[in-house]
């Protein structure tokens, strides 16, 4: 029948799918990890320069590693990549996107100084010796300090980019980007614990890195939890759809159980618990990005998402249309 | 090198003028889509393809990058033959306060001096942002030039003193164009009109702000259900909650790094 | 179309499209206006808003319908029964206009005591010959009383077609007997009672398959919305005129209007909707075969037209306008032979080449499957797929030795010999074909005559490309090389062509608007041909500035005697004037309309006998007394001096017999024919007959079908009885907005294109159920003489209807596809059959019978006879599209 469905128009969607795919799903996954890596590092030399040395190394480099990668795939995601410098045209913080951008690039001073401070300390040979023997020179601990606003940045925007959108699934909570925030934190936690466990580092600071994923990881699982409920109708392709299997199997069992129930207990589980929850992590951001086309596409869904509350009133009230 | 330097410039925009905009009244629609093909033609874009759907006489399915004026057909008749065929063009719906403007980080988008919403094409990156913002499902990225592309309101032509190419080719005057404030006032009148002759399922969609949503500076005269055509009942503007999804997410992080400083400084 | 013309005295459109705001009510009836004419339907969505009542009674439910107060469904081809319901409604409840009706129609006038009704013979009228398809008016009588039972200018010889002359009718006395009191039996308005006496709401439904109160609804609105303080329009096109009782559908629709005093006033009318663009044009200097520019009779050998007196004897109409027509023979004449047209040689009379035989449309392309023609110029014609039986047509195309395609496209019929249905073999066809490619109406200077006898000029943009030259080049040089070709010959029969003025050449270099030069070499200077259209005084060689100019002695040239006053005075071409009128709702400044730039016809009848305007809310024209002239808002469409007190007498002739309050200038007795003594081949009154196919019989007569229509018979012609059980469904074909005809002109565009990309079919959710046919699959449509495959639309705007007490379903079917184009489909013309109105060779594309079932052609054992095709595969070679678009992204 040529007729329409009373709710929808023969379901077409009421939303464009979103265009971002794999390439922003590890881009997130690969920034969360750079900036949590980044600030543990910080915080870790702060307070103990000496004793955390092991850590505060791993953090330095894994920063810089995960972050290299985050440029091109940025760019490639883009329509028209080489006019990727057009982000940095306009300061525009309503836009968390272009905030995202001067972030990125405020955060790739500090990250890649630490980074290259850290290879002039260990000689690296990748670099230079002119070089190494400038970034001798740099005052590690205040560029740290320097650098964390940015990495704060960069680990709180990415779920606000994705909730700034009319997409329900991202859009109907006020926790995405906390929940991101947490998983980025929980994945870097674990890239740090999986480097110190493979490194058989001390005892002592493998134990207290186990405390702070620990407590990441809870933080992502509440965070998750309070996302799924805020989100109402709109986390429908999570919960229901084809990606339920990476949040509930991959984020929630093997992110964040799985690990919490073997880890600290040796080399081998620890390690196996930090891959678990690194991989937990990145199964939740790319579900979640992906997400996006599932939801955009569903009409139904849209359209019960915009139904009007107390703060989108819509248009139809001033005149009631009559038997609906 | 110095086009690539030109976007960074930032001229002088021009002296805002009149806010111009659309009333789109459906109840003169003939279904003709007239308006889709002019604005094609106008603007020199691709046909779509050419799949029949089905869905009534609509086989352009939905506004893109490619289609800018969409002329949605709704069927609604009973088993006896009893019914109505509504008829609807949609468009951009030039948001005064627009989703996709706020979204767009390369400031591509930008309100015009008619008050329009309009995409620089020689900013716009492709990001996508926008795409993802606008509630209504208007923009997209073109596959083939990379970049989002919607309803100008014919800019081009406004500056010349035309009135868009799809208002210009409405036989009905179903599109109506002109300053935005007339328009409403002409809505206003033609909703009391139509309820004075017992058409009391007649409304305005969008004269005037929802809640968190602005006005549009494109209104249409509805009757059914705003779901009916393919449009929301009550958009949300997505940069209204941003401030809270931030408090939100550097809450979470800080509390984590202030939570971590504490258990790695600890001595067990 | 002489439904018109034998009403009201000319043949076309008798309001114009603006002036339906004016309406009060507006009947839409075998018109799909919103989508055929959508920048025309602007003025009926005015009405709308104004508050008037829009009603649309159609086969299916359009988009059209959806801008109606009111719709009522219709089974296609009992648009008579309907109309005529509606007159005996108005005569039954005693709602005619009284004093409009008995002084500006012949309702008074007595008709002769011989004639008997179709209500006493079972469906037909006196005098039929069966057997040659003819009515005998000697036996028929029809005429006035007091005339000679067969007119003069009437024929009962085998021409199918009549002349104008005909149609309008010639009597011997302008003042025929009249019975004021309207109580003799033999009077018009009596017979009219009695002939629609049994047109009754309830048969109406019966018949029609609408309920009773729908139709009685449309009824009583215009009634109500008509009088002297309102008044109502009906709008038809094609959904009424491709029926073989065509004409007389538009003859009923011409009654009601006459009875409810609607004719000539503002908001009245009856507003034909046109085809294509100049299809007014085309008959009025026409690319028909049996008349002249300006509805002149052409010359034939079954009458006696051996010289011009003759012809002139015959065809003059010696009371009323016609009365003229020797003027306007001579001029044309003499803007056709020039210098060599003298009085010793007739004006050059018989170098006319004479008809003796139909050679409309239908039956020449007939002949031509017969083997019989050799050779066909197709200018703008695409009869392979638009034709009706389209199959038939492709056949006679592949029976010519050559044929000439001037088109835009390789269409259809310039493809038909490598592609299409039949998959035919190239090699077994010996037609040889050349295809020019023809310039586009931007590429050339010329006008557009319009729906509303509106001629509007439009101006060469740029030069055509490559080898594309306009039609009126290719003619022009054609001529002149025949000329050349024959120049030598004394035959008789090349003389008129050897004599015929062809200097149509440039004086200089055309301009382009954009300054530059034409490239084009030999294009003939268009506005040439318009002063020869216009007409001038042959020795001063100056613009004649109107029809009443013109002589019968030789001294002036005319090439359209209608069109005179077009082109008044060197530099003033009117057809290009576009001034938009602020004051005047009928702009008389953009563009110019026949007659005289008149753009409501009749429109003396908008006051009253006395000539004043019948009420201030309809004024329109009136006597001004003190200037002794007719005035108001337009051009009088009557003698602008002539009083309303004037009154002719027996003797009088010419306009003489015009009385002062006779409004329909170009009838005989000044007045509009509700019963028409002559002009219309198969009966005076319209009588309700089944079309050709259907699977209903005639619940009012015995008489099934139009005793008159003609058939055409022919192998891949086969018609199926009436109520076959074999094809119970019955079919009807229409427009959609997106596409034009058969698709040239559209289906080449790839925007067009994508707004309707296939062909599909309407059909009720009952239908489908019924045939398990779903929404959106594959269907095949079957009939006698193809079986053709269509996306099925399951819709609820197609009904199925209740007719004769039993459910009938009703089909609907887009004509639009072919085998040439960007989009390919099945063509609805292999379904149509040629049959047709016996008035004006008329085919019945808007009725046949048919079957359906699910699936496609060639799937089942029903309708294998029949090749399976076409693939869902592009046509190869077809080009994206000529088109300029979509480049810019
Ligand atoms: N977009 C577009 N516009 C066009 C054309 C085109 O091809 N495309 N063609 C042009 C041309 S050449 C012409 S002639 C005109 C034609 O213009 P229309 O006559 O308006 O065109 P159709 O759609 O063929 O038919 C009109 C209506 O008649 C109905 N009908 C069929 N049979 C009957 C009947 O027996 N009784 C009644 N009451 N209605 C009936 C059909 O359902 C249809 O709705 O349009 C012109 N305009
Ligand atoms: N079943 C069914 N059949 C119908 C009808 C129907 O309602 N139902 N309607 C009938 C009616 S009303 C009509 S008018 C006919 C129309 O039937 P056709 O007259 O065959 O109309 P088209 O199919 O449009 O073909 C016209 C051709 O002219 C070409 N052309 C356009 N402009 C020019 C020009 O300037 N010069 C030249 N040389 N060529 C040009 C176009 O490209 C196109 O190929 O169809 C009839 N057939
Ligand atoms: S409708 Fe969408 S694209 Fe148009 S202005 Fe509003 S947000 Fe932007
Ligand atoms: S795609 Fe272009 S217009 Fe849209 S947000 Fe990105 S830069 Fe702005
Ligand atoms: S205003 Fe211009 S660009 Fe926008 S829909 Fe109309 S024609 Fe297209
Ligand atoms: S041009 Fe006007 S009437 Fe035609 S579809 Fe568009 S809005 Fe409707
Ligand atoms: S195509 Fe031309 S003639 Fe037909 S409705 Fe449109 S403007 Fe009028
Ligand atoms: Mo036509």
């Amino acid at each position: 029948m040529a007729e329409s469905p009373t709710t929808t128009y023969y379901d077409i969607p009421l939303l464009k799918r979103p265009l971002w795919r794999w390439e922003i799903a590890w881009y997130f996954f690969l920034e969360g990890i750079s900036s949590g890596t980044y600030l543990l590092g910080v915080i870790a030399e702060l307070l103990d320069r000496e004793r955390n040395q092991e850590l505060v190394q791993a953090a330095r480099y894994a920063s810089i590693a995960a972050i290299l990668p985050c440029p091109p795939l940025l760019i490639a995601d883009l329509g028209r990549p080489e006019r990727f410098a057009h982000m940095l045209r306009v300061f525009k913080p309503s836009s968390p996107m272009n905030f995202g951008a001067w972030a990125l690039t405020a955060y790739s001073g500090p990250v890649a100084l630490l980074a290259g401070s850290q290879m002039a300390a260990d000689k690296s040979r990748l670099l230079p010796s002119q070089v190494r023997s400038v970034l001798k020179h740099v005052p590690e601990r205040l560029t740290g300090v320097a650098g964390v606003p940015a990495a704060l940045a960069m680990m709180a925007y990415p779920g606000v980019l994705l909730s700034t959108t009319s997409i329900p699934v991202w859009s109907r909570t006020r926790v995405l980007g906390a929940l991101f925030a947490c998983s980025s934190f929980s994945a870097a936690a674990a890239v740090l614990s999986f480097v110190l466990h493979y490194r058989d580092a001390d005892d002592r600071l493998l134990r207290k890195l186990r405390k702070v994923e620990l407590l990441a990881s809870g933080a992502e699982g509440v965070a998750l939890a309070g996302y799924l409920l805020t989100s109402g109708g709109g986390a429908k392709p999570l919960i229901s759809g084809r990606y339920a299997k990476h949040v509930f199997i991959g984020a929630v069992v093997g992110g964040i159980l799985l690990p919490a129930l073997i880890g600290g207990k040796g080399k081998r589980r620890g390690l196996f618990a930090a891959a678990l929850t690194i991989a937990g992590s990145f199964a939740l951001k790319w579900a979640v990005v992906h997400a996006g086309r599932d939801s955009a596409d569903d009409a139904a869904g849209s359209h019960e998402a915009a139904l009007p509350n107390e703060s989108a009133t819509g248009w139809k009230s001033k005149y009631r249309v009559s038997g609906t | 090198m110095s086009n690539v330097l030109e976007v960074f410039a930032r001229p002088e925009p021009p002296p805002a003028k009149q806010e111009m905009g659309f009333f789109t009244d459906t109840s003169l629609c003939i279904g003709c889509k007239a308006c889709e093909v002019a604005c094609k033609q106008w603007n020199q874009l691709p046909a779509d393809g050419l799949e029949w759907t089905g869905h009534s006489y609509d086989n352009t399915v939905m506004l893109s990058d490619t289609t800018w004026r969409h002329v949605a057909f709704v069927e609604q008749f009973d088993s006896k033959g009893a019914g109505r065929w509504l008829m609807m063009s949609d468009v951009c719906k030039h948001c005064r306060q627009a989703p996709c403007q706020e979204a767009c980080p390369t400031g591509s988008i930008i309100y015009n001096e008619f008050g329009n919403v309009y995409v620089q094409q020689d900013i716009c990156n492709g990001c996508g942002y926008c795409v993802a913002a606008c509630p209504f499902g208007v923009l997209d990225r073109n596959e083939e030039d990379g970049r989002a592309h919607k309803c100008t309101l014919c800019y081009d032509r406004q500056k010349d003193d035309m009135e868009p190419a799809c208002a210009k080719a409405c036989p009905t005057d179903s599109i109506l164009f002109g300053p935005i404030s007339e328009m409403k006032q002409h809505a206003e009148k033609r909703v009391e009109q139509l309820h004075a002759r017992g058409e009391t399922d007649a409304y305005i969609y969008g004269a005037e702000r929802a809640g968190e949503y602005s006005e549009l500076n494109s209104i249409f005269l509805l009757k059914d259900k705003p779901q009916a055509y393919n449009l929301p009942e009550a958009p949300r503007r997505p940069a209204a909650h941003m401030k809270k999804s931030y408090a939100f997410s550097f809450g979470a992080a800080i509390f984590l790094g202030a939570m971590s400083a504490l258990l790695l400084s600890g001595d067990e | 179309m002489p439904g018109l013309g034998t009403s009201f005295g000319r043949g076309a459109a008798t309001t114009f499209q603006e002036d339906l705001q004016n309406s009060d009510c507006i009947l839409i009836m075998g018109s799909n206006m919103a989508e055929a004419h959508p920048v025309g339907f602007r003025f009926v969505m005015k009405a709308r808003e104004n508050g008037a009542k829009i009603m649309h009674v159609d086969p299916h439910f359009s988009r059209t319908s959806a801008m109606c107060n009111e719709y009522v469904p219709i089974r296609t081809g009992t648009d008579i029964a309907f109309l005529g319901g509606i007159i005996h409604y108005i005569l039954e409840n005693d709602r005619w206009f009284k004093e409009y009706v008995l002084a500006y129609t012949n309702a008074a006038t007595i008709i002769n005591g011989d004639y008997t009704d179709a209500e006493e013979l079972g469906g037909v009228f006196n005098g039929l010959q069966r057997e040659e398809r003819r009515y005998d008016q000697k036996v028929a009588a029809w005429n006035y009383a007091g005339e000679p039972k067969q007119p003069k200018n009437q024929t009962d010889q085998a021409i199918k077609a009549q002349s104008f002359s005909e149609r309008l009718g010639h009597l011997e006395n302008p003042v025929p007997p009249q019975d004021p009191t309207l109580q003799d039996p033999m009077c018009v308005f009596q017979i009219l009672k009695r002939h629609y006496a049994r047109y009754l709401a309830e048969k109406v439904a019966e018949i029609c398959g609408c309920s009773q109160q729908q139709f009685l609804s449309v009824a009583e609105s215009l009634c109500a919305n008509s009088g002297r303080e309102r008044t109502s329009a009906i709008v038809y096109a094609v959904g009424w005129t491709q029926h073989t009782t065509g004409v007389q559908i538009i003859r009923a629709a011409g009654i009601v209007q006459l009875l409810l005093g609607n004719m000539g006033r503002p908001g009245g009318g009856i507003m034909a909707m046109r085809g294509h663009a100049s299809i007014q044009g085309s008959t009025d200097i026409p690319t028909l075969y049996d008349i002249l520019p300006g509805y002149i009779p052409q010359p034939a050998t079954m009458r006696d037209h051996g010289t011009l007196k003759d012809y002139l004897k015959q065809e003059e109409v010696s009371t009323g306008y016609w009365a003229n027509l020797p003027k306007f023979m001579v001029s044309l004449l003499k803007a056709w032979y020039g210098e060599a047209a003298k009085k010793e040689n007739d004006h050059g009379f018989g170098w006319v080449p004479r008809i003796d035989a139909n050679y409309s449309q239908l039956p020449a392309f007939l002949r031509m499957a017969q083997g019989k023609v050799k050779g066909l110029f197709l200018f703008g014609q695409n009869p392979a797929a638009g034709a009706p039986n389209a199959k038939l047509n492709r056949k006679a195309l592949m029976q010519l030795d050559w044929l000439v395609v001037r088109d835009w496209f390789e269409i259809e019929s310039a493809s038909f010999w490598y592609k299409g249905p039949e998959k035919p073999d190239p090699k077994a066809i010996k037609t040889e074909i050349f295809f020019l490619p023809a310039a586009s109406n931007a590429e050339k200077d010329g006008s557009f005559t319009n729906t509303q006898r509106l001629l509007q000029w439009h101006d060469k943009a740029v030069d055509p490309p490559g080898d594309c030259r306009s039609d009126a080049w290719f003619v022009f040089q054609l001529g002149k090389r025949l000329k050349k070709l024959y120049a030598e010959s004394q035959q008789k029969r090349d003389q008129g062509l050897l004599n015929l003025t062809w200097d149509y050449d440039h004086d200089r270099m055309q301009e382009l608007p954009d300054g530059s030069l034409s490239k084009i070499i030999g294009e003939p200077d268009m506005e040439k041909i318009l002063k020869e259209i216009n007409g001038y005084t042959v020795k001063e060689g100056k613009h004649v500035a109107g029809f009443s100019e013109l002589k019968d002695d030789g001294s002036t040239a005319c090439g359209c005697w209608i069109y005179s006053g077009v082109f008044p005075e060197p530099g003033r071409n009117r057809a290009r004037s576009r001034k938009r009128d602020a004051q005047n709702p009928t702009s008389p400044d953009w563009g110019f309309a026949w007659p005289h730039n008149r753009r409501m016809m009749y429109n003396r009848a908008s006051a009253d006998p006395e000539g004043k305007p019948w009420s201030e809310r309809k004024k329109y024209m009136w006597w001004d007394e003190a200037a002794k002239r007719w005035t108001g808002v337009d051009t009088p469409d009557f003698e602008p001096d002539k009083p309303p007190s004037y009154r002719a007498t027996n003797e009088s002739r010419g306009m003489d017999a015009i009385s002062g309050d006779a409004p329909f200038i170009m009838k005989p007795d000044g007045r509009a024919w509700l019963f028409a003594p002559m002009g219309t081949k198969d009966g005076p009154l319209p009588t309700h007959y089944e079309p050709m196919e259907s699977p209903v019989p005639n619940l009012l007569y015995p008489e099934q079908a139009s005793p008159l229509a003609e058939v055409f018979k022919d192998d891949l012609n086969q018609l199926a009885m009436a109520m076959d059980p074999e094809y119970p469904i019955v079919g009807t074909t229409y427009r959609l907005t997106e596409h034009y005809l058969s698709g040239p002109m559209s289906r080449f565009n790839s925007w067009l294109n994508e707004l309707q990309p296939e062909m599909f079919v309407e059909l009720s959710p009952e239908l489908a159920q019924q045939r398990g046919i779903t929404h959106g699959g594959w269907m095949v449509i079957w009939n006698k003489r193809a079986a053709i495959e269509a996306r099925a639309m399951v819709t609820g705007r197609v009904q199925s209807l209740t007719v004769n007490g039993r459910t009938l379903h009703q089909i609907g079917i887009p004509f639009h596809w072919g085998f040439a184009g960007e989009t390919v489909g099945s063509m609805a013309n292999d379904l149509t059959s040629m049959v047709a109105d016996p008035n004006v060779s008329m085919h019945e594309a808007k009725a046949f019978t048919c079957n359906v079932r699910a699936g496609r052609v060639g799937d089942a054992d029903v309708a294998d006879k029949f090749s399976a095709w076409p693939t869902r595969a592009k046509s190869p070679d077809t080009p994206e599209s000529d088109q300029p678009e979509g480049q810019a992204i």
